[in-house]
């Protein structure tokens, strides 16, 4: 899959606001090399794939044409799978909280994608990686938590407007993991959540995972978070295993999701009207401790809950 | 645009463990372009535990990188050793990008700058020969062979990094490598004469 040309320009209405005619998909796999042979000979154990498309590219640098040069074995591999199941871009590139500058190109990038595989949806995080600097810009290499003031909310506001009118499948925002808070923040991060989707028609992906290591390391009320965010909007659901390190715990995507986060799903899932799809998340490089069956049992309890408690979304 | 620059400050915070420091005594907050708001928040974040651990994330996402792309100078530098001096790159090269190759290039340049040790020109003089020759380029970029001047019997030393072990008394004898992308994407090597050895 290379940057190929230009696709034709598509209509905002579509993009935004059809999250209740979104099919719903089932469970999800988060993709990653080391999982190639599972994915190969278990795909009755999930209905969808889900792909981070910024591993599957090297990104040459703003000015290389093309920018974007797919890694032929895994964009194979990819190819292949979107033959038989949807396959469901997870952005981590777009940088959509920067105030400097959003990666516009990435979203020319993800069209080609659409192009290509015509994906349900999309989606990335509510957070910055990309900063200025001397002489040159910084790139974290982490999902910064933005802050949750008027300023940003107008900021990303425009940017997920920016990739609506570009490609037309609903975007998604996913709730960021952060180990530090900004003190004195105009919104809480359900009531910033809620404006956003308001303002743009946007959908949420919730990441429970995200929300218990916030609970852990910040002190979030899990509960009073779900009962404060807009849940009709949430879409998509991420579950993930993490550990403990230096005082933290960490959002490690390192195995078997924890209690409290299944507790979570148990909870939210029969509250999401329009959920579509929950994904597990695990790192490649811990599958082998976790283990073909260990990933298993992860999808299955997942399985067992969406059967139990999806809801029909509001539209046929 | 006082958040463009609250975002390059709160970056710097995360990248310069130096100016992290400077920032939680109150010494090195930046005097114009912020607002009220924004000062508050960074002076409390320099002392926030969760922020210096998202710098160690960074620094430990970086490791990772180098740890991948360099794996024969990890194992001749030890991990240990290797590691201390990606601290010590990271703390003067912030991150730029989220693909691997520049940065282990540059951090090649770095170790052959900050390190002196037996073996070491040559194997990061390899490993940056086939970084080189295996990242991707855009349409119509050269793809240039890499030289690499061994003064160590590459046949000896390099399998016994692969395999992990640490290289002692591997003969001494000049060998210059050309090292070229295959059409099956895989990289060759030519041996172009090995000299007498040197004394």
């Amino acid at each position: 899959m290379r940057s190929g040309s230009r696709p034709a320009v598509r209509t905002p209405a579509l993009a935004g606001r059809d999250l209740t005619r979104l099919k719903p998909l089932g469970i999800g796999l988060g993709y990653q090399a080391q999982l190639r042979d599972y994915i190969r000979s278990r795909r009755d154990r999930f209905d969808f794939l889900e792909v981070v498309p910024d591993i599957l590219w090297t990104d040459l640098g703003r000015g290389a044409r093309p920018r974007y040069r797919d890694i032929e074995a895994d964009a194979a591999f990819i190819g292949d799978v979107a033959r038989t199941m949807p396959v469901i871009p997870h952005s981590i590139g777009l940088s959509i909280g920067s105030a400097h500058r959003y990666e516009r190109e990435h979203v020319e990038q993800m069209a080609r994608w659409f192009d290509r595989l015509h994906f349900p949806w999309h989606s990335d995080h509510l957070a910055f990686h990309l900063t200025e600097g001397i002489p040159q810009e910084i790139n974290l290499n982490l999902t910064m938590p933005v802050t949750f003031d008027r300023e940003t909310l107008s900021l990303v506001t425009r940017r997920i407007l920016d990739v609506q009118r570009r490609i037309a499948a609903p975007f998604l925002i996913e709730n960021n993991v952060a180990y530090f808070e900004y003190p004195e923040s105009t919104f809480d991060e359900p009531g910033f959540l809620n404006a956003l989707t308001a303002a743009t028609g946007c959908g949420l992906l919730l990441d429970l995972h995200n929300l218990h290591t916030n609970a852990r390391n910040l002190g979030v009320d899990p509960l009073a978070f779900l009962d404060r965010l807009d849940l009709d909007s949430v879409v998509e659901i991420h579950v993930a295993g993490g550990l403990e390190f230096g005082g933290f715990y960490l959002d490690a995507h390192s195995g078997a999701s924890p209690e409290p986060v299944w507790a979570l799903l148990e909870e939210v899932l029969p509250r999401c009207r329009n959920v579509c799809g929950v994904v597990f998340e695990l790192f490649g490089s811990w599958f082998d401790e976790l283990g073909a069956e260990g990933l298993d049992r992860q999808l299955g309890r997942m399985r067992d809950l969406w059967a139990k408690h999806r809801a029909q979304p509001l539209a046929a | 645009m006082t958040q463009a620059i609250f975002q390059r400050v709160l970056g710097r915070l995360v990248t310069d463990r130096d100016f992290r420091e400077r920032l939680r005594r109150g010494a090195a907050m930046p005097r114009r372009g912020l607002l009220a708001i924004e000062r508050r928040r960074l002076a409390a974040l320099a002392a926030a535990p969760g922020l210096a651990l998202t710098a160690r994330l960074i620094d430990s996402f970086r490791l990772g990188k180098l740890i991948a792309l360099l794996p024969l100078t990890r194992a001749l530098l030890g991990p240990v050793r290797f590691a201390r001096e990606a601290e010590a790159y990271c703390a003067k090269a912030p991150p730029v990008s989220f693909y691997l190759a520049d940065e282990a290039l540059a951090f090649c340049d770095h170790l052959r700058a900050a390190c002196r040790r037996p073996y070491l020109a040559e194997v990061t003089g390899y490993e940056r020969a086939m970084i080189e020759l295996k990242r991707p380029r855009p349409d119509g970029a050269a793809r240039p062979s890499q030289r690499v001047v061994f003064e160590h019997d590459p046949a000896v030393l390099l399998p016994l990094l692969a395999r992990g072990e640490r290289p002692r008394a591997v003969p001494r004898r000049r060998h210059v490598a050309i090292g070229f992308l295959g059409a099956d994407g895989g990289v060759d090597w030519r041996i172009e004469g090995a000299g007498p050895a040197p004394r």
